[in-house]
């Protein structure tokens, strides 16, 4: 209570990046340093599960493309023995079945690398704290995977995960529309912790839906 | 139904499955002529889809091992066993019934069906190029016995068998010889042939490449270095180069001008390159812009209101989503830039009213404008889809 200021002695969220390209590391770091601890780096899936280990960091950045079997073999390694530790993915390529792969494979968000730096710590942050984040390009690719009818999905005994509430497809609608989460909240004269709640909602179903196109996307990815 | 040719040939044809298969049946039952066609067709006809040719930043990224991805996706399904014994016992009934109906000479029907079952597992062999090499020599030996077996039977149902061994010993012998002189030399031919074929295909590939970056980042570069100074410029030629490259590597190739998403990604890219503002798109869903004049007329304001917010929001960046429902197309332009008083426009003035929201409404559709002074702009669009506008 009487230690210091409140913002001295709250903990910094402590991140790994993972990436092959040297140069992006050293952007990143120059442009976290201030607001996040960067306590490890690797360059390819071993090196990135070898540091992940040691460090046990709050957040994972995570190349989506990355030597020695994408950034969908990390999350499965790491998640094998340590499934508390959190990942955002991160890419250039906007291909929908990587982005979907990484996803199903457990990271908690995805976004571009062309993000500001701001924005980063920010999605970092929701990352750290539990959340979901969702770039505008994922909210397109969710509703397109979840457009039309539910049934033609597979019989996966929770038809539930098949489909999107009409309010989930609206939260979704405005992040694809470049809402932010308390943007989207007024818009939709909601609090910021519904709009959190029902992003986290889809972002389960994103991961445990048997829908006929997740399927499809999963497979390209060989995740099912 | 059998080996997808009524499928391929109504691809190829455009027609429907179903119309080709009643026309294959008609076919068959007019003189038989339909199964020597499918017969005929299933021989010469290489199985679809050869290489599904992916961008090249995913296939770059696949050959490296930077993404997780099966070796070969499962091309060799294995047929439901449930569909090999229908098969098998389709055959075993066609034979039955030509040797029943058919005078053959010493009964040769069951030779030539193994005769003719061996030769097919060979020839299927030659036109699946993904499976192991296990598994293809496997399936050549088999075809190859099954041939042999067949004709075993028939010189033995015909008596000729003493005959046989002779002959068989002799070109055996001469195979035999052919082989120990002339094999290394055609092993050696082939893989020579093999990694030719190869390396022609890569130094394509490589040419291509070297040309597509010559005439993009390259002069982009050039560009680049020699407008250093004016650090506006230099990122709109970067973010421009970016997206240029960024499309050629990773997204499938969709180029058609008269689709929704191709107009409005368009209509994106000429205004990032006109004022510098980077312009996030997102598509749901695709339409052609035939699909009502109202679609052409949203699409129009799409590029106007784009247009508008580049030029005056002052943002640092503008999201356009669109999304076509079922009954809709809905487009919403968000720029939180500096924001302007929607009702202080001078009615007389085009722009806002004129471009935006009255031409969308001629044509049977909704525009809005919303704006607050310093929080940015939002231009909601909507076009009805399915019934003409006005």
């Amino acid at each position: 209570m009487s230690t210091g200021t409140p913002v001295a002695s709250a903990p910094r969220t402590r991140v790994v990046v993972v990436d092959d390209h040297s140069m992006f590391r050293s952007g990143v770091k120059a442009e976290l340093g201030g607001s996040v601890d960067i306590v490890g780096e690797a360059a390819d899936v071993a090196e990135a599960v070898a540091a992940i280990h040691r460090t046990r960091p709050d957040v994972v950045l995570l190349d989506v493309h990355l030597p020695g079997g994408g950034g969908v073999e990390v999350l499965r390694v790491v998640h094998e023995t340590d499934p508390s530790i959190r990942f955002l993915a991160l890419s250039v390529s906007d291909a929908a079945e990587d982005v979907v792969g990484v996803i199903r494979a457990g990271a908690r968000g995805y976004v571009t690398k062309t993000l500001t730096g701001p924005e980063l710590v920010e999605a970092i942050t929701r990352v750290a704290a539990g959340d979901a984040v969702f770039s505008p390009r994922l909210a397109g690719f969710v509703l397109d995977a979840f457009a039309g009818q539910p049934g033609e999905a597979p019989p996966s005994g929770d038809p539930d995960l098949d489909q999107l509430s009409p309010r989930e497809r609206e939260v979704l609608r405005l992040i694809a529309r470049g809402y932010t989460y308390r943007e989207a909240a007024r818009e939709l004269v909601l609090s910021v912790k519904t709009i959190e709640t029902h992003v986290s909602n889809v972002l389960r179903k994103l991961q445990l839906s048997n829908r006929r196109e997740l399927a499809r996307w999963a497979a390209a990815r060989r995740l099912v | 139904m059998l080996a997808g040719v009524c499928a391929g040939l109504a691809a190829q044809l455009g027609l429907t499955v179903r119309s080709v298969r009643v026309v294959m049946v008609l076919l068959t039952l007019l003189g038989g002529l339909g199964v020597v066609l499918y017969a005929a067709l299933w021989a010469t006809t290489p199985s679809g889809q050869p290489d599904a040719a992916r961008p090249p930043g995913l296939e770059a990224a696949s050959r490296q091992g930077k993404r997780a991805e099966p070796s070969s996706p499962s091309t060799v399904s294995a047929a439901p066993p449930g569909l090999l014994a229908a098969l098998a016992l389709l055959g075993i009934g066609a034979v039955m019934l030509v040797d029943r109906l058919v005078d053959t000479p010493g009964g040769a029907v069951w030779p030539l069906a193994i005769v003719a079952v061996g030769a097919a597992v060979v020839w299927r062999q030659a036109e699946s190029r993904d499976s192991s090499r296990a598994a293809v020599i496997a399936r050549v030996v088999a075809g190859a016995a099954l041939v042999a077996l067949g004709v075993v039977f028939f010189l033995v149902g015909r008596g000729d068998l003493d005959v046989l061994v002779d002959a068989l010993l002799a070109v055996l012998v001469v195979l035999l010889g052919v082989g120990v002189v002339a094999g290394p030399w055609l092993l050696r031919l082939s893989g020579d042939l093999q990694a030719e074929r190869a390396e022609r295909v890569r130094s394509q590939e490589r040419a291509d490449i070297s040309a597509h970056l010559h005439d993009s980042v390259l002069q982009t570069l050039a560009v680049i270095q020699r407008q250093s100074d004016d650090p506006e410029a230099v990122a709109r030629l970067a973010r421009s180069q970016e997206r240029d490259l960024r499309r050629w590597l990773y997204d499938e190739p969709v180029d058609d001008p008269r689709r929704l998403r191709a107009a409005i990604e368009q209509a994106a890219a000429e205004v990032e390159d006109a004022f510098g503002t980077p312009v996030e798109v997102v598509v749901v869903g695709d339409v052609d812009l035939e699909a009502g004049s109202a679609v052409e007329a949203v699409v129009a304001a799409t590029r106007e209101a784009l247009t508008n917010a580049g030029k005056h929001a002052d943002a640092a960046r503008i999201d356009v989503f669109a999304e076509v429902g079922d009954a809709s197309v809905d487009v919403f332009v968000r720029d939180r830039g500096v924001g302007f008083d929607v009702d202080a426009i001078p009615s007389d003035r085009r722009g806002v009213r004129g471009s935006i929201v009255e031409r969308v409404q001629r044509h049977g559709g909704t525009a809005t404008v919303t704006s607050v002074s310093g929080e940015g702009t939002e231009v909601r669009l909507s076009a009805p889809l399915g019934e003409q506008g006005a």
